[in-house]
């Protein structure tokens, strides 16, 4: 007697994705998943009534065992290769997809023709091997051509497996092919016994595979929903620049830093001129065009380690690390020149100003640096507005 | 010869837990995974190793075999239950996996003991089966005394599959205890067949289980992160209050239903006055304090189908559904009072005042009502602050 008994194989095989299709059905119907996983799910029900099909020949005829068992075989491989190609969404897809279902049709063909005409079972066993293991190969090495496949460890193992299956059906159309007519080829197949036991493996590891694939989606599209999460805590909504409270949490790190190093560090803090004026007379959503158009000018205008922020209302502060008072005066002077110049609204709109308010950390904390930039601020306005004003 | 054969079924079963395994820790050590994934894994291995030991016999000799076979099994018991109590979360860890150690330790002594000086093959496999299913029956148990695993399909999947192992284990005890003498290696015992068949199917079934569980985690997390997106996306960070867009996205469903229905519906906008000296007099801090103060006062003054919301700065907007005009003024006329009278600072002397402007939606659009509010507003402003003023 043989290490592994044949019937034995087949019958848990049957069981096992029997139960698989339906822990797919289940996790499709409850589950969160991507494009693909409908196909599988389908594809897998389709192997599992083919399988049974095929086992219970003896009772319901061999016409309607071949007839029914081999379409439904074909189904399985069409739609395992359609989920993959959904899945991973490449170029090819559809052409791919004309390919396998022409190949199909044909090994179909062959198979019924020969069940009517010439009723050789070896011919049958060649055609839908052949057939079989072009379309699993396809589908095995289809996904391998994306660069996103390629690299997913999940994918080349579910590729390996089907792989596999689609080698050792080629075998076993080869030695159809090549072997003398013989009623009872079944019998003796070897190809069978090996295609039976390694596709019981591969189907059980390869619907891991589907649900895998999903849990990293799912993951991925977590890990971006909580950076964004993270980004958007942190962002001002209206400018898109920093909202105080991650500026205060960059301000804190950087006075710790500054402390730490002996180094300079300094402040500006500026506050846009007459502003309730323009959102009185154009209305509070021109009132924020100027207030993205400003945030957006002075982004680009400061170095890329300073760090800018919306202080509130229509207040804003940078943060100038390694830069002592008169560093940060000039570039206080630059920015006051640059928003002279802005037309937020384009040529014809409106045209704004700020004033400045400029400190340097001293022996004190955050808190005390910012109220004395605040209180040169509104130094700045109360003579005249549109200048410069530095903390002694 | 029976349907299925033994030999056939331990070496499927083996090969294919081995492999699951693999599955199991590749997704441990690749994917997200939650407190229990780590002891089903580690449950798992101690599983294979145990049917790995017992197939090895005739190469390790029966003394290796059934010292390390019982204590890998005991293994795969406890960390099976370990895991399910570690997944949940449950009450009194320490106090279950007490209870199991006690059982299994017995157990154990018993096999060890009666491995050296009686060497009856009734006893080891008797106690083995039961100790193991007697741990097995508390994994399976446990969760079902939660309703929220209860009513989870995946869970009752797992326990079913854990519970039909136990009750292949208590089967297989109660033959070996009241059956006849087994022979020394027990390929012999009648009910080994029928509880490799349940392992087999239900260990495959039970880590499809395990990594649904965590999938399902992961999806309650990314629901969880989409939805406090959407909320950071529409509050005011500073008050909690809805901001500008969460206010305008209820505002533009309310005016349809107010269309929809011929009912009437206002708005009300205020102003603090004199906002800025609180913030140059007491510093931000201070500013801050009041605005959620002003905030929190209003939304506890308003009704639950009213939507407060900051607007802008120091500016508040107030939607009042199915109110006319009149009865606007008179919330406006309510909260103005309200304010007067708040104390947002215990200890410190500040005083709040507003200026209000009220409109009733006609045929415009929303932008144009906000307008005809806001001009209202700044009407009360000029008109010396601290009034109401209602758009005709």
């Amino acid at each position: 007697m043989p290490i592994l008994d044949l019937k034995t194989s087949a019958i848990l095989g049957l069981v096992l994705h029997g139960a698989l299709a339906l822990v797919m059905l289940q996790t499709y119907l409850t589950r969160k998943t991507y494009p693909g996983f409908r196909s599988w799910t389908l594809g897998l029900i389709c192997w599992a009534l083919a399988s049974a099909l095929f086992f219970f020949r003896d009772q319901v005829g061999i016409a309607a065992s071949v007839l029914l068992s081999n379409i439904l075989y074909f189904l399985f491989s069409i739609l395992l290769y359609s989920g993959l190609a959904r899945f991973y969404n490449f170029d090819l897809r559809r052409r791919l997809l004309a390919v396998t279902i022409g190949v199909a049709a044909l090994s179909l063909g062959g198979l019924y023709w020969n069940l009517l005409a010439v009723d050789d079972v070896t011919m049958r066993v060649f055609f839908s091997s052949a057939g079989m293991g072009t379309i699993l190969g396809i589908a095995s090495l289809a996904p391998l051509a994306v660069p996103q496949g390629r690299r997913q460890a999940i994918q080349l193992g579910i590729s390996l497996g089907l792989g596999g299956d689609a080698l050792l059906f080629v075998l076993r159309a080869q030695d159809a092919l090549l072997s003398p007519w013989n009623p009872d080829f079944l019998a003796q197949d070897t190809y069978l016994k090996l295609i039976v036991i390694f596709g019981l493996f591969v189907l059980v590891l390869t619907v891991c595979g589907f649900i895998s694939l999903m849990h990293a989606r799912l993951e991925e599209e977590l890990l971006q929903a909580q950076s964004e999460l993270k980004r958007q805590a942190g962002t001002d909504a209206l400018t898109g620049i920093r909202n105080r409270r991650s500026f205060m949490e960059n301000a804190l790190h950087g006075v710790a830093q500054a402390r730490r190093y002996n180094q300079k560090l300094s402040l500006i803090l500026f506050d846009l001129d007459h502003f309730k004026s323009i959102n009185d007379t154009h209305g509070h959503m021109t009132g924020d065009r100027v207030l993205s158009g400003v945030a957006r000018a002075c982004q680009s205008a400061v170095r890329e380690v300073d760090t800018f922020g919306r202080w509130g209302g229509e207040e804003f502060a940078v943060l100038m690390f390694q830069t002592d008072l008169d560093g940060a005066r000039q570039t206080g002077e630059r920015l006051r020149e640059l928003l002279r110049g802005l037309r937020p609204l384009g040529d014809m709109g409106v045209m704004i100003t700020a004033s400045f308010g400029v400190a340097e950390l001293g022996d004190e904390g955050f808190d005390e640096m910012m109220a004395r930039a605040d209180q040169c601020l509104y130094r700045a306005k109360r003579e005249g507005r549109d200048k410069v004003c530095l903390a002694a | 010869m029976p349907i299925l054969d033994l030999k056939t079924i331990a070496i499927l079963g083996l090969v294919l837990h081995g492999a699951l395994a693999l599955v199991m820790l590749q997704t441990y050590l690749t994917r997200k995974t939650y407190p229990g994934f780590r002891s089903w894994t580690l449950g798992l291995a101690c599983w294979v190793l145990a049917n790995g030991v017992l197939f090895l016999r005739p190469v390790i000799g029966d003394t290796v075999t059934v010292l390390l076979g019982s204590l890998l099994l005991y293994l795969f018991g406890i960390l099976f239950h370990n895991g399910v109590i570690r997944f949940y979360d449950l009450k009194n860890r320490k106090r279950r996996l007490a209870v199991d150690a006690a059982v299994l330790g017995t157990g154990l002594a018993i096999v060890y003991w009666n491995y050296f000086f009686l060497q009856n093959s009734n006893i080891r496999v008797c106690v083995n089966s039961f100790t193991t299913g007697f741990v097995l029956l508390r994994a399976g148990m446990d969760p079902l005394w939660l309703p929220k695993a209860r009513r989870n399909f995946v869970q009752l999947g797992i326990s079913l599959s854990i519970l039909l192992i136990a009750l292949g284990l208590f089967l297989r005890a109660f033959a070996a205890a009241t059956g006849p003498q087994y022979p020394p290696r027990v390929m012999g015992d009648p009910m080994l067949m029928p509880l490799l068949v349940l392992g087999l199917f239900g260990i495959v079934l039970a880590v499809y289980g395990f990594i649904s569980l965590m999938h399902a985690r992961v999806e309650e997390e990314l629901r969880e992160a989409k939805a406090n997106l959407q909320e950071i996306a529409n509050t005011d960070a500073l008050t909690g209050l809805l901001n500008r867009r969460g206010f305008s996205e209820i505002a533009a469903h309310d005016i349809k239903l107010a269309r929809r229905y011929g009912h009437r519906m206002s708005l009300i906008i205020f102003d603090l006055d004199h906002f800025k000296n609180i913030n140059d007099t007491h510093g931000h801090a201070v500013g801050d304090v009041v605005l959620s103060a002003v905030g929190r006062a209003c939304l506890d003054a308003m009704r639950e189908v009213d939507t407060v919301a900051r607007w802008g700065g120091e500016e508040f907007a107030v939607l009042l559904p199915q109110t006319a005009l009149e009865e606007a003024r008179q919330t406006a006329e309510r909260l103005r009072g309200l304010l007067r009278g708040l104390r947002p600072l215990p200890g410190a002397d500040i005083r709040t005042t507003a200026s209000f402007g009220v409109a009733q939606l006609g045929s415009e659009s929303f932008d144009a009502l906000v307008a005809r509010a806001d001009a209202c507003l700044y009407q009360a402003k000029r008109d010396g602050r601290d009034q109401v003023c209602v758009a005709e």
